[in-house]
């Protein structure tokens, strides 16, 4: 980013090759559609363009990516009241290879019946996360996707770094709640 | 350690972000305690199911 800001426009580019499908990736996550999300992400780069000479080094540049990231999906949630999640079948990895949750794969040696549980618990777990408040969803997907740590997210959020694991705990409690009845299958599926 | 102070500490340990010596503790209680390691697993089993 400092080469950049110095005018380098070549290291704008490995900038964004390196952060594209990350970003692009949660932006998805928290608007649920494709289309909407490759919008977002273009105004995510023409803002860090923008506002590259403001860019203090103090701050990390993903902490920095991030934080413009989500207002913008804020933005977006409050013109278009749109809550809806991505789907759990949306590409996964930072590579386009096509894998997706529901590509999970149980065990090498899985049976059938094993696929099934395996897939019916995908679903209930993309419908429990449509039970995650905005404010939980964004920081799972930055701590369990993005691995960003707990601090950085606070940093993103703008608040303490105990609310972002409130928030968190809350996320896991919920998620573990829906799948609780599937215990023993669940113990099988995931080894 | 007790109970209580592991609970706060869960979630950095289970995202690998306590110290060492604090992840030992962690790990010393885990080791005396079903509850804590109970509640420990279910939340590494949404990781799993997650990823």
């Amino acid at each position: 980013m400092a080469q950049y800001q110095k005018g380098d426009a070549r290291s704008f580019e490995v900038l964004l090759r390196r952060h594209e499908r990350p970003v692009y990736n949660f932006l998805y996550r928290m608007v649920g559609h494709p289309t909407t999300a490759e919008d977002l992400l273009q105004e995510v780069f023409l803002r860090v363009i923008h506002h590259a000479k403001d860019f203090e080094g103090r701050a990390k540049f993903t902490t920095w990516v991030y934080t413009i990231a989500r207002n913008l999906c804020h933005d977006h949630g409050r013109r278009q009241k749109f809550r809806k999640h991505a789907s759990l079948d949306a590409p996964v990895s930072d590579e386009k290879d096509g894998a997706s949750r529901v590509d999970f794969v149980p065990s090498r040696d899985s049976s059938p019946h094993d696929d099934l549980v395996a897939k019916d618990l995908m679903a209930r777990l993309e419908q429990a996360m449509t039970t995650l408040s905005d404010d939980q969803r964004e920081v799972f997907l930055m701590r369990e996707k993005l691995g960003l740590p707990f601090k950085e997210i606070a940093d993103i959020v703008g608040c303490p770094e105990n609310t972002v694991k409130t928030r968190m705990r809350h996320a896991l409690e919920k998620l573990q709640k829906a799948l609780r009845i599937e215990t023993e299958e669940l113990a099988r599926v995931t080894g | 350690m007790n109970c209580q102070t592991l609970d706060d500490l869960l979630l950095d340990f289970l995202y690998e972000e306590l110290a060492p010596e604090a992840a030992r503790e962690v790990e010393v209680h885990l080791g005396d305690c079903p509850a804590c390691t109970k509640k420990l697993v279910a939340f590494g089993k949404v990781r799993v199911l997650a990823r």
